[in-house]
C-alpha cells in the first residue's frame, strides 16, 4: 500500500502538470514568415460614408538581392468603416495582417475637418490590435502617393515616421509628438482639445511640417503655425531646447522653461494668468547691431508675448482649449457644465507674461 | 514536515496575503472605484483598507479562542454545529464563486489582450495548476507564495513605477477633494472583495504561533499593496483623464500599453504584468481550494481529501468555463457582496456569542 502511494502521487502530479503544456499559447503562434507587419497606416475619407485605409509593410531583403529592390509594399482598401476595409484587405492578403507593430497613423486632413477622426479609430482601443502609443498625425495631400513614395533616407516607413517626431531623433518642439492615447484621452475630455501635427509632402524628405491642427470636439478647427506651437510647448511644459530668432536679428536657444498658471473666476468668466520663466543661451549675434543681454531678453519676452496673444485669439475663436486650462477649473464647475467649457473658453481672459534669462552666451563673449 | 508540526511565521502570512492582493487588485477593482459616486477615489480605497483591517482583527480574535485549530474547527468547538453551518456553508459558497470569478476574469483578460485565439478551456487549465498546489497542503502553498511574491511583486512594483510617466495632475483636480457620496454607491460595496482576503487564513490559522495577531500580516500586506492599488486607480486617471479611464474595461492595462520610452527594452509591458498577475491568481485559487476542502472536511470528516480536492477542482473548472460573458463576472462580484458582508459581519457576532458562552460555562 505504502509503495503504491508515491506512485499514485507521481501519476497525479504528472496528470495535473500536463495541462501546463497547453498553456504555451500555441493557438496564437504565427511565425514571422507568415505575417505582414504594418509599419504605418493611413485613413482617408473620399466620400461621406466610406473610409479608405492605406497600409505600408516593410519587405526585408537579403544583401544578395541588391539594394535596388523595393523595401516596402503598399496596399489600400475602401470600406464602409475602417474595420470593414481591413476585413476586405484580409481577403486579398496572402499572410496574416499584423497591426501590433504599427508605429504611426496618418489621417487625411479633409476627413479630420469634415467628419472627425474618432469614428475610424474606435476599433483600436476596443480590440487592442494596435499599440495605443503609436504616433498620430494628419496629412494634407494625396495619401495614396505618400504611401507609394520611397523614403529618401532608406528608413522603414513606420520607423521613419516615428523618428521624425521623437525627441531622441528628429523631433523638435514644433513637431509636437502626439500618440493615439492622447487623442482618445482628449476625445473623452471636454475640458481639453487635441493639438495634432499636420504634415505635407516635402521635395527632399518624405514630408514636412505645415503646422499643428487644433480640434474643436472631434473635428479639426484650424492650424497653428510651427512657430506658434512654441507657445503651446511653453504653457504645457513640453519645451525642449529650441532656437528662435529675436527682433534684433540675434538667435537664441531656449534651453528650458517653466510656466506658472493661475486661474480664477471673475464676473462669471475664467481668468487665466500665465507667467513663464525662460532660460536661454545665445547662439548667434549680428555684428552690425549693437546688442546686449538685457535688450535681447526684452526682445524675446516681447516676441513670445505677441505670439502667445495670437495663439490664444486663434484657439479661443474656435473654442479649442488645447492647453487644458479647463482641467484647472474642474473642481469649480459642476460635472454637467464640462460640456459647455468650449464656449466658456471663448470668453476667457488669458494673459501670458514671459521673463527670459540669458543663462550664457556660448563660448564667445557677446561684446568682444 | 507534518502538517501538525508546521509553524508559519508572520512573514509567510504576509506573503500569502500579498499574493491574494496581487490576484484581486487589478481585474475589476480600478473600474469599480472609478465608477463610485463622488470622484474622490482615495476615500473608498482607504475606507476599504480600514474596514478590511478591522475585519481581520475581529477574525484573528475569533481564531485566538482555540489556538492550534483552523477557523472551522474553532467555530464548531465554540458554537457547535449551528455555528459551523452558519459560517461554513456561506463561506464555501463564496469561495466557490470567488474561485470561478477570479479564474474566469483573468482568463478573459488574457484572451482580450495576449492570446486572442487560444480556446478558453485551455486557458482555464490554470485551475488545475492551482489544484496541484492546493493538494500539496499549506506548506506547499506558503513556499510557492514566497517564490511567487519574490518574482511577481518586484515586477508589479517596477511596472507601477514606470506608470509614473506621462502624468498630468490637472486631469484630476483637486486630488484631495473629499466627497462621501461613494458610501451610497453599490460599486463601493462590490469593491470590498479586495479587502476580505483575511478570510482565507481560515484553513491555515492553526499553524500560527499567535493566531490572535494574524490581523497584523493582513494589515502589513494591505499597506504594502496600497500604493500599487492606488496606482492601479490613479495612474490611468492622471494619464488619460477620468472620462477615458471610465470608458476602459482595464484602465491599468491600457496605461501599461501607453508607456513608451526609448530606453525601455520590453515593448509589451501588458504581457509582463499579466504574467506576474497570473502567478498570484494560481496562488490565491490554490489557497481558496485549500480553505474549501478544509471546510468540507470539517463538516464531513470521512470525506477523503484527495477526492475532495479533485471534485473542487473539477467543479471550479466547469463552472468557470460556463460563465457566459464579462458582464456576468461584473454582476457576479456585485451579487456576491451580500454573502461577503455577511461573512465579515458574522465574525464579530460569533466572537461575542463565543465569549458569552465561555462566561456562562465558567459561572456554571
Amino acid at each position: 500500500m505504502n509503495a503504491r502511494k508515491p506512485r499514485w502521487r507521481r501519476a497525479a502530479a504528472l496528470a495535473m502538470l500536463l495541462p501546463m503544456a497547453l498553456l504555451q499559447g500555441c493557438w496564437d503562434i504565427r511565425d514571422i514568415d507568415n505575417r505582414m507587419l504594418v509599419a504605418v497606416m493611413g485613413f482617408a475619407g473620399d466620400d461621406e460614408s466610406g473610409v479608405t485605409v492605406f497600409l505600408r509593410f516593410p519587405v526585408p531583403h537579403s544583401e544578395q538581392e541588391g539594394g535596388g529592390a523595393k523595401d516596402f509594399l503598399s496596399a489600400s482598401q475602401h470600406g464602409a468603416t475602417a474595420v470593414d476595409a481591413l476585413d476586405q484587405l484580409r481577403a486579398r492578403m496572402p499572410k496574416f495582417l499584423d497591426m501590433s507593430q504599427t508605429r504611426a497613423i496618418l489621417v487625411d486632413r479633409k476627413l479630420a475637418e469634415k467628419r472627425g477622426i474618432y469614428d475610424c479609430l474606435d476599433f483600436i482601443v476596443r480590440d487592442r490590435v494596435m499599440p495605443i502609443n503609436a504616433i498620430f498625425t494628419l496629412y494634407d495631400g494625396d495619401m495614396g502617393a505618400l504611401f507609394e513614395r520611397p523614403n529618401p533616407s532608406g528608413e522603414l516607413s513606420g520607423v521613419y515616421t516615428r523618428l521624425y517626431f521623437e525627441k531622441y531623433a528628429g523631433g523638435t518642439p514644433q513637431k509636437n509628438k502626439v500618440t493615439l492615447w492622447e487623442v482618445f484621452s482628449r476625445h473623452y475630455n471636454p475640458l481639453q482639445q487635441s493639438l495634432v501635427p499636420l504634415l505635407v509632402k516635402d521635395t527632399s524628405f518624405r514630408f514636412a511640417l505645415q503646422g499643428n491642427a487644433y480640434f474643436a470636439g472631434d473635428k479639426m478647427a484650424g492650424v497653428l503655425l510651427p512657430s506658434e506651437t512654441l507657445i503651446y510647448d511653453l504653457v504645457t511644459g513640453r519645451m525642449s531646447p529650441f532656437e528662435i530668432e529675436t527682433a534684433g536679428g540675434a538667435n537664441v536657444k531656449i534651453q528650458s522653461s517653466r510656466a506658472r498658471i493661475h486661474t480664477e473666476w471673475s464676473a462669471g468668466k475664467p481668468v487665466i494668468r500665465i507667467n513663464v520663466n525662460v532660460s536661454m543661451k545665445l547662439m548667434d549675434a549680428p555684428h552690425k547691431a549693437v546688442m546686449n543681454t538685457s535688450r535681447m531678453q526684452e526682445a524675446v519676452d516681447k516676441l513670445l508675448e505677441e505670439r502667445a496673444a495670437r495663439v490664444f485669439a486663434k484657439t479661443q475663436a474656435a473654442g479649442s482649449d488645447i492647453f487644458g486650462f479647463g482641467n484647472r477649473f474642474r473642481s469649480s464647475m459642476p460635472v454637467r457644465a464640462y460640456d459647455k467649457w468650449p464656449s466658456i473658453y471663448k470668453r476667457a481672459s488669458i494673459s501670458l507674461k514671459v521673463k527670459s534669462h540669458m543663462r550664457n552666451e556660448g563660448l564667445k563673449l557677446l561684446q568682444d | 514536515m507534518s502538517g501538525r508540526a508546521l509553524r508559519l511565521s508572520e512573514t509567510q502570512y504576509v506573503f500569502l496575503m500579498l499574493g491574494v492582493f496581487g490576484s484581486k487588485s487589478f481585474f475589476l477593482y480600478p473600474n469599480l472605484i472609478l465608477h463610485t459616486a463622488g470622484g474622490s477615489y482615495w476615500m473608498p480605497i482607504l475606507t476599504g483598507l480600514a474596514l478590511g483591517v478591522l475585519g481581520a482583527w475581529s477574525f484573528a480574535k475569533l481564531l485566538a479562542l482555540h489556538p492550534g485549530l483552523d477557523a472551522f474547527a474553532v467555530v464548531k468547538r465554540s458554537l457547535g454545529w449551528p455555528g459551523l453551518l452558519l459560517f461554513a456553508l456561506p463561506f464555501g459558497w463564496y469561495l466557490w464563486r470567488d474561485m470561478m470569478l477570479i479564474a474566469r476574469a483573468h482568463v478573459e483578460i488574457i484572451s482580450m489582450t495576449v492570446l486572442h485565439t487560444t480556446p478558453l478551456w485551455v486557458l482555464h487549465c490554470i485551475i488545475w495548476v492551482a489544484l496541484f498546489l492546493a493538494m500539496g497542503g499549506i506548506a506547499s502553498i506558503t513556499r510557492a507564495a514566497a517564490v511567487f511574491v519574490v518574482v511577481g511583486v518586484p515586477l508589479i512594483v517596477g511596472l507601477t513605477l514606470l506608470g509614473l510617466s506621462d502624468l498630468q495632475f490637472t486631469l484630476h483636480e483637486p486630488l484631495r477633494s473629499s466627497d462621501a457620496a461613494y458610501l451610497g454607491s453599490k460599486n463601493f460595496y462590490a469593491s470590498s472583495y479586495v479587502w476580505v482576503g483575511f478570510l482565507y487564513f481560515a484553513s491555515s490559522a492553526q499553524h500560527a504561533r499567535r493566531p490572535g495577531r494574524l490581523w497584523r500580516p493582513f494589515a502589513a500586506a494591505a499597506l504594502c499593496f496600497l500604493p500599487i492599488i492606488a496606482g492601479a486607480v490613479y495612474l490611468p486617471v492622471l494619464t488619460f483623464g477620468v472620462g477615458f479611464s471610465k470608458a476602459l474595461s482595464f484602465p491599468f492595462l491600457s496605461k501599461m500599453d501607453s508607456i513608451s520610452h526609448y530606453w525601455l527594452v520590453v515593448e509589451n509591458l501588458t504581457a509582463v504584468f499579466i504574467s506576474a498577475a497570473i502567478l498570484f491568481v494560481i496562488l490565491t485559487i490554490g489557497l481558496m481550494m485549500h480553505c474549501f476542502v478544509t471546510a468540507l472536511r470539517t463538516m464531513l470528516p470521512m470525506l477523503p481529501g484527495r477526492y475532495a480536492y479533485l471534485a473542487v477542482g473539477a467543479g471550479t473548472y466547469v463552472s468557470a468555463l460556463l460563465i457566459p460573458s464579462w458582464k456576468w463576472i461584473e454582476n457576479g462580484v456585485w451579487m456576491d457582496t451580500p454573502v461577503r458582508l455577511y461573512l465579515v459581519l458574522l465574525v464579530p457576532l460569533f466572537l461575542l456569542l463565543a465569549r458569552l458562552r465561555e462566561r456562562r460555562s465558567v459561572r456554571a
